[in-house]
């Protein structure tokens, strides 16, 4: 089922196009979530609101950028606001709760263990930095609009990025999950 | 500023895409449901089927009442009404009015007025009424008048003076006296009356010099009430002396001829008697074939036909495993070195042995043809089969494959166990059990047999729904098992054949024989690779009664 059937199927409401939609992007969306998230569950809990939002609003879908792109915004902003809502900054991580279900494509040998224990590294982080982080760094946002999502100054966004990532690469230095090049101070797998 | 972003980010958007997890069912069904929440699941619209089919079981068996308009035909004697009488509506001496009384002493000529008018008031009597078509007190009887039964002392009764009965007050002992004597028997207040007024014989012992000249032997015989109502000629019974007759009688013929009236009056005692069961014979008969023919019930379509079977059945279980991987991995397993072999023979890959099952369940059985039976039910299912295994002291690292057949992806989602398919340190046995709610809906077909002893063959589809279950995975490479149910699927299809001995004894029904169940859908989602059936074959076991 091509992008266009999967929109113009959803968007009549109808149940397989809808569950093609979601089988197609609820694994890239659920490890979204799971970046954002205190634990799975809470994962969980965003991606369920996050999709539904997706079926509520998809007639508003205007075909500007992918589909995909389309619902990882919402994904995004749901996560945001449902920490915002219940405000739950816990700093644990649940080692064994990461240990399943996690998906590497096509690439089994090489990238399973570091895709995970970088995820992992980052779930360490502090809330505020973890979030700036992840807006910045992987979804892309500009730091007034984090601001704006996170009723936070654009400075503040800065600054907590920087603290963030310098935090991010000693940890995965020290863990030996990348290296860092002499030269250039780049890090590698 | 935002040019910050530089190999670090391009880094971490580069790994983090490769990240991705499966969540579990549940999540896609909450957001189905909340999407959808006019949509129930199926297992609840089956519910609710059920229960509006065994409601409409239990109405179609509820006992058909009698039309109550049959109830007005005239021959709708008080056999029904008998039935009814209870200890409230037993008659007795005194239940009867003044006016009730002189009615039933006029209307049986035991009373007329000196005047000549009539009480004109009847008891209620449903027979006449309806059969002439106006209640009795509306109608004016034709005087009586003498028959031709060539006896000398029935006469019509002219004046309130009556030999045996010579006031009112008499007459009215006598009537409440045969009716309390009837109602002693036990029968309601109306049938007294009815058999009071039926017994139209009863003795008008007149003196002669009370007779009157339309005491005409000649004249055709005075039709009587009954005579009237049906429009029948009845015989003319004998009369009847009254008992008190002697004593008050001051005819000197009567006085003169002792003997000779007292072998007359049992003469006509049993001449009455005869002649009034003859009547009651007639009547009856009437009765029963206007019963037959006006208050028939109806018939009830599912009586006599429709039959419930309980059974249990209890057998082995086992697995056959089908390899759903796509063609592509199993030629990147090759390309990698891996045994093609192993890739492509599952059932050979695993040692697993069949175990113990058992079914109990209910069902509705209705014939559509002489020897086709349409049956539906409901039963449970638990099966259950075993793999042998190794345990490890430590956890290992492992991965489930998975493959979306509509974008033909495949997946691999890492998973960490302990349990080993080819070597550990301690031998273990795994246990896969699954215990499931299912309806089956099929045929029965009778083979061959006798009014006792039959020989069945049957098959059905059974919708399933899976209420729990224990369920062991075989990993990607095939080396480990790993615990998880999240790949489960909920419902699931099945398919029966069966063939048994009906045993018939009085009401019930005993059936024995094999049955073989087919899994037609996979114990797993589509998602993971290997398609599991479980199949059971056991020896079932019921009892049957018909509604």
């Amino acid at each position: 089922m091509t992008e266009a059937q999967l929109l113009a199927g959803c968007i009549r409401k109808n149940a397989s196009a809808q569950e093609a939609l979601y089988q197609r992007f609820s694994p890239r969306m659920f490890g979204v979530c799971y970046r954002f998230a205190k634990n799975r569950e809470d994962a969980e809990d965003m991606l369920q609101e996050s999709f539904i939002k997706v079926y509520t609003q998809i007639a508003q879908f205007r075909n500007e950028g992918s589909l995909e792109g389309w619902v990882r915004r919402i994904v995004v902003h749901t996560c945001i606001n449902i920490l915002k809502r219940n405000k739950k900054f816990a700093e644990t991580v649940d080692i064994d709760d990461v240990a399943d279900h996690i998906i590497v494509r096509e690439d089994p040998a090489g990238s399973l263990f570091e895709v995970r224990q970088i995820v992992e590294t980052i779930r360490t982080l502090p809330l505020g930095y973890r979030t700036v982080l992840n807006l910045y760094a992987i979804e892309g946002y500009s730091h007034k609009e984090i601001g704006a999502m996170l009723d936070i100054g654009e400075s503040t966004s800065r600054s907590q990025y920087t603290r963030a990532k310098a935090m991010l690469e000693d940890l995965l230095v020290n863990k030996q999950i990348v290296r860092r090049n002499l030269a250039s101070g780049r890090l590698y797998g | 500023m935002e040019n910050e972003r530089g190999y670090f980010e391009q880094f971490l958007r580069e790994r983090t895409d490769q990240f991705e997890l499966v969540a579990g069912r549940k999540i896609w069904t909450s957001i189905y449901n909340n999407i959808h929440p006019s949509r129930k699941w199926p297992s609840v619209s089956v519910c609710l089927f059920m229960l509006a089919f065994l409601f409409l079981i239990g109405h179609l068996n509820a006992p058909e009442l009698v039309a109550p308009e049959t109830a007005k035909h005239p021959l709708f004697f008080a056999e029904n009404i008998k039935a009814t009488a209870t200890s409230e509506n037993k008659i007795g001496a005194n239940d009867l009015s003044t006016e009730d009384t002189k009615a039933l002493a006029e209307k049986s000529g035991l009373y007329r007025p000196k005047d000549g008018s009539s009480t004109n008031k009847s008891v209620h009597n449903p027979i006449a009424s309806s059969r002439t078509g106006t209640p009795v007190k509306n109608q004016h009887l034709a005087p009586r008048k003498p028959n031709t039964y060539p006896n000398p002392y029935r006469t019509t009764i002219q004046n309130e003076s009556i030999m045996g009965v010579n006031s009112a007050a008499t007459a009215t002992k006598k009537i409440e006296k045969s009716v309390t004597r009837t109602a002693s028997a036990g029968v309601s207040k109306l049938q007294a009356v009815q058999i009071f007024e039926r017994n139209e014989s009863l003795v008008r012992y007149i003196a002669p010099q009370h007779r009157t000249e339309a005491d005409n032997p000649t004249s055709p015989a005075p039709k009587t009430w009954v005579e009237q109502a049906t429009g029948q000629q009845i015989r003319n019974p004998g009369p009847e002396p009254h008992e008190g007759a002697a004593r008050e009688n001051n005819n000197s013929d009567f006085n003169n001829n002792g003997q000779h009236a007292a072998s007359l009056k049992s003469n006509m005692t049993a001449q009455a008697s005869i002649s009034l069961s003859q009547e009651a014979s007639r009547l009856q008969k009437d009765w029963m074939e206007h019963d037959i023919q006006y208050n028939r019930r109806k018939v009830r379509p599912w009586k006599g036909k429709l039959e419930w079977q309980a059974h249990i059945a209890s057998g082995i279980s086992y697995r056959t495993l089908r390899d759903n991987t796509p063609d592509k991995v199993h030629a990147a397993e090759v390309a990698a070195g891996n045994d093609p072999e192993q890739s492509l023979s599952l059932n050979n890959a695993v040692r697993q042995k069949p175990s113990f099952g058992i079914e109990a369940g209910y069902q509705l059985k209705y014939p559509l043809l002489k020897n086709i039976r349409v049956k539906l039910g409901a039963q449970f299912n638990y099966q259950q089969y075993t793999i042998d295994a190794f345990e490890n002291h430590h956890p290992i690292g492992t991965s489930l494959l998975l493959s979306d057949e509509e974008t033909g992806d495949v997946m691999n989602v890492y998973k960490t166990t302990s349990l080993s398919n080819l070597n550990g340190v301690d031998a273990v046995r795994l246990h896969n059990n699954s215990f499931q709610f299912s309806i089956p809906i099929g045929l029965d077909a009778r083979i061959a047999g006798n009014e006792s002893v039959q020989w069945f063959a049957g098959a059905s589809i059974q919708p399933a729904f899976v209420i729990s279950a224990r369920n062991f995975l075989l990993s990607a490479d095939k080396r480990y098992y790993v615990k998880d149910n999240s790949l489960l699927n909920k419902a699931g299809l099945y398919a029966s054949i069966e063939t048994y001995l009906s045993f018939s004894r009085g009401n019930y029904s005993w059936q024995l024989g094999p049955q073989f169940r087919a899994n037609l859908l996979s114990t797993n989602t589509r998602l993971y690779n290997v398609m599991e059936h479980i199949n059971g074959l056991g020896l079932k076991a019921g009892v049957t009664k018909k509604f």
